[in-house]
């Protein structure tokens, strides 16, 4: 009763903050800017999230998660934009072609997570790090070099589709096959190899197999969220996404405390609105970075379980009692005896 | 035949700027496994420190030019200026993560350099914009058979390579030499030795950031733009170089900071765009074919 | 037919053949131990039992398959599971998902049933932790199925390592000192744990130790390596008696505790 209880409450109650924003904003207590501020939180929560997979769970270390990210933004606008610019579309059909050009961002970055995860993870050490800002820094040159697209000025006019329920319902989503991802065979290989590689490998755990696995679902929900992205800002260029925005990820990530799903959701959201909540003391745009460079260093230093403790909610758990059947222990005889005695 | 050697002539300047950056995070790699992802903004440093102290000089100019020994003075003092800046980043944000997890250390390389390049960059009177860099050395044309060599590549590349040679020769033949070596090998083992592993990892990440320092000079000698960012991109380029050399290696950073040097300027001949994707295309094929580098060494995982 | 045979095992560090010529065929259901002084290669040899090194020379067969070539994991999955001398658990998971981890390569739920939770792969789940606390219970440990595994004692750190192992279901089980720095009581306990996997289970076993009083009353055989060559073969009573044996714990300084 308790678990049916815990897997409804989590939607029920982001329903419910869904409405409560509605009503703050029609008594004009929030305005427009907030809730752009706030979807901007959500997409660097899917970001954050995705990233954890990766650096905290698998124990690699890609700092050049916004080249995925700018992956699905382009690919998801490149088809929004096409079908949409061109023709007069149905407008039932808006809603569909857009989650399909999502899909299509997401599977066109983690293709390309594939193939650069696969010779790089098979290799023991740090190398990841060194690739993955690479290329990141390659596909942002890429990018600015490809005409059709707007090279270094961007694109525009891509149809402002992303709102607000929109962007709770894919944190939701992303949410919930992430904590499903980590309880599954997938995620406990992962942190197999997080804690202790030599041991995984002598565990069977074919640990290049599983490396690559995380980092192509990472780079997966990466490009959805550049996606929505590109339907929420409605115009994107290729330096949104350098190397500043990764290591941006990095400081929500380990501030959050890696390894912890809800870590990732607090510190993505905490950092992302606290610059904005401090306006008022003037221009902090250019000591932002500087601020957040201290906050990763001192972390590291003092507090590497993150601001937050690493500590996770009961929705982003799941646990043992959850899936066994309530008597079980006491229907077994062998393992009740153990138990009286 | 005359526009390769032209192309050659740049390869290997570019490429002595290569080597010299890779030299130090080959060095750090070696000594304490870390990747410095901070290293290339030590040569950011170094060209921003230059252009200041240059400044500061500017009353000694002759002629609008610098005389030698003042050029001297200020290529030294960046130097220094930038090795304590490394001593000091090593002191406060490594040695204490030198027992945690690999992965520590790298996030924390990670917030430095951020730290590095940013702070600069929101100093309102250095901020994001290129600066110009002063010319120091003095710019004369030779022609061999049809290829243009100016004074300041001869100076550049003859200096790159006596500090190589120097450095090389520093490690393999003195005391302090074996100190390096020893702590790369084992640190526990030396520490037990009586060395002072503290020391040297200060002395490593001091050489480190003079060399850095040294082909910042160089690199803004010969592109004379300076922008807080420009240590990223070269840094990721040259621990391309390290890495493909074999990392820990110095002579094979020497020969992956050449190697990458002349490729890149001869990719760039063909297309201009072929510039920075050559080096990633040269990085995946290395880690597939030899994941230690030209001359590196597999190392057996202790089990 | 013997189920792990191996032939002239040969290894080499920078020149210096750390393990010469080893040779072992072992039987089904056979409890046996290698021994000897401290570098002697005892370790080596579990590494290239298990493919972490390969051999520079000889080969290795599993139930008549050659396994020279193939990956460590490969090793495991074929059926060749170990402990380590320097206990290498996944320190920061439960005791449970510890056992867990080690059967990823039995899982068969695919990627989207797992992200997407269905009831097929929560039903595998269950069954796969009934059988993971089933293997628990045997060595004392279900109590402690949700304890963090570094947060566990040291004496059951090592006993979780051979859970673990267990886990695989292996032909052969390599146990790396699994009684190093354990107290007598310990000690006996230990004894008695790898007596009856061997007794109730089957379990074939391969065992490394310094400590004779360990050894000598459960195992079948005894391999006395020295220098990386084997230098006595035998039953325990056999060995004892060895002069070889003798000179190599007295004059290579042996440390174990006989």
């Amino acid at each position: 009763m308790k678990n049916k209880l815990n897997s409804i409450l989590p939607p029920v109650v982001l329903v419910l903050i869904y409405f409560l924003i509605q009503l703050l904003l029609s008594k004009k207590i929030l305005n427009p800017y907030h809730i752009q501020i706030l979807m901007f939180a959500c997409v660097n929560i899917m970001l954050t999230v995705s990233l954890n997979i990766v650096n905290g769970f698998t124990g690699q270390f890609c700092i050049g998660h916004a080249g995925f990210m700018s992956l699905g933004a382009y690919g998801s606008a490149i088809i929004t934009t096409m079908l949409f610019g061109g023709m007069k579309m149905d407008p039932n059909l808006r809603i569909p072609v857009f989650l399909l050009s999502l899909l299509v961002g997401g599977i066109l970055a983690a293709i390309v997570g594939f193939l650069i995860g696969l010779p790089t993870l098979k290799i023991k050490g740090d190398y990841l790090a060194i690739v993955t800002l690479a290329f990141g820094e390659i596909v942002r040159s890429t990018l600015r070099l490809i005409e059709p697209i707007g090279a270094a000025r961007g694109m525009i006019g891509i149809p402002k589709i992303t709102n607000l329920a929109w962007m709770f319902f894919f944190v939701m989503i992303t949410l919930y096959i992430t904590r499903n991802f980590v309880y599954s065979r997938y995620g406990r290989a992962s942190i197999a190899i997080r804690d202790n590689e030599i041991a995984a490998d002598a565990m069977g755990i074919n640990t290049t197999r599983y490396k690559v696995i995380a980092f192509v679902f990472a780079a997966f929900i990466a490009g959805v969220a550049g996606g929505l992205y590109a339907h929420l800002m409605t115009f994107i260029q290729p330096d949104s996404f350098s190397f500043v925005k990764s290591n941006e990820l990095l400081v929500y990530l380990y501030a959050g405390g890696s390894g912890s799903i809800t870590g990732s959701v607090l510190g993505a959201l905490v950092l992302t609105i606290i610059p904005e909540a401090l306006r008022f003391l003037g221009n902090l745009t250019n000591w932002r970075i500087v601020i957040y460079a201290v906050i990763l260093v001192l972390i590291m230093l003092y507090k590497p379980s993150g601001l937050f403790g690493g500590k996770e909610i009961s929705f982003l758990r799941i646990n043992r009692d959850s899936f066994r059947k309530p008597f079980n222990k006491f229907n077994d005889p062998k393992l009740a005896d153990k138990q009286n005695s | 035949m005359t526009t390769f050697l032209q192309f050659l002539v740049y390869g290997v300047q570019l490429g002595s700027v290569y080597a010299l950056l890779a030299l130090g995070y080959s060095m750090v790699y070696g000594i304490v496994r870390m990747i410095n992802m901070a290293h290339g903004d030590f040569l950011m440093i170094g060209a921003l420190s230059a252009i200041f102290i240059a400044m500061g000089f500017s009353g000694f100019m002759v002629d609008g030019r610098y005389p030698f020994y003042i050029v001297l003075a200020i290529i030294l003092s960046a130097m220094i200026l930038t090795g304590l800046l490394g001593v000091l980043v090593e002191k406060i944000a490594y040695k204490p993560l030198r027992d945690r997890p690999r992965m520590s250390s790298l996030i924390t390389a990670v917030g430095v350099s951020m730290f590095l390049q940013n702070f600069p960059r929101a100093l309102p009177f250095i901020g994001p914009q290129p600066r110009p860099f002063p010319q120091l050395f003095p710019l004369i044309q030779f022609r061999l058979g049809g290829v243009v060599v100016t004074s300041t590549q001869i100076i550049l590349i003859v200096v790159s390579i006596i500090l190589m040679i120097s450095l090389d020769a520093i490690v393999q033949k003195t005391k302090f030499g074996a100190q390096i070596r020893a702590v790369s090998f084992d640190k526990d083992a030396s520490l037990l030795m009586g060395i002072d592993t503290n020391r040297v990892i200060s002395y490593t990440f001091l050489i480190g950031a003079v060399l850095a320092a040294a082909s910042g000079i160089f690199y803004a000698s010969i592109y004379p733009q300076v922008d807080v960012y420009m240590g990223s991109w070269l840094g990721t380029k040259s621990f391309i170089a390290a890495v493909i050399g074999g990392i820990g290696s110095i002579r094979g950073a020497i020969l992956g900071g050449f190697i990458l040097g002349i490729t890149e300027i001869l990719a760039t001949s063909i297309n201009s765009n072929l510039g920075y994707g050559i080096g990633f295309v040269i990085l995946i094929v290395i880690l597939l074919i030899k994941p230690a580098g030209i001359l590196g060494k597999t190392e057996i995982d202790k089990v | 037919m013997a189920i792990l045979e191996v032939k002239n095992l040969s290894i080499e560090f920078g020149g210096l053949k750390a393990v010469e010529d080893f040779n072992l065929s072992l039987e089904k259901g056979e409890l046996i131990a290698i021994i000897g002084p401290n570098g002697a290669g005892k370790t080596t040899i579990f590494n290239m039992l298990t493919g972490i090194y390969p051999p520079s020379n000889g080969t290795i067969h599993l139930d008549g398959e050659n396994l020279l070539g193939r990956k460590p994991f490969q090793f495991a999955q074929a059926g060749i599971a170990r402990t380590f001398q320097n206990i290498r658990l996944f320190s920061n998971a439960s005791v449970i998902d510890n056992v867990k981890m080690a059967n990823t390569a039995d899982s068969n739920e695919n990627f989207f049933e797992s992200i997407l939770r269905t009831p097929g792969m929560v039903e595998k789940e269950r069954q796969l932790d009934e059988h993971a606390l089933e293997l628990l219970s045997l060595f004392g440990l279900e109590g402690q199925a949700d304890t963090i595994a570094k947060n566990l004692p040291y004496g059951a750190q090592r006993r979780l390592e051979i859970v673990r192992a267990l886990m695989l279901n292996p032909k052969v089980l390599l146990l790396d000192e699994p009684v190093a720095g354990m107290i007598t009581t310990e000690l006996d306990e230990m004894a008695q744990l790898v007596k009856e996997l061997r007794e109730k289970h089957g379990q074939t076993i391969i065992l490394i130790e310094h400590h004779m009083n360990f050894v000598m009353p459960i195992v079948d055989r005894i391999i006395v390596l020295n220098f990386g060559k084997t230098i006595s073969e035998g039953t325990p009573a056999e060995i004892q008696k060895d002069p070889r044996v003798i000179e190599a714990y007295l004059g290579g300084g042996f440390h174990g505790n006989a």
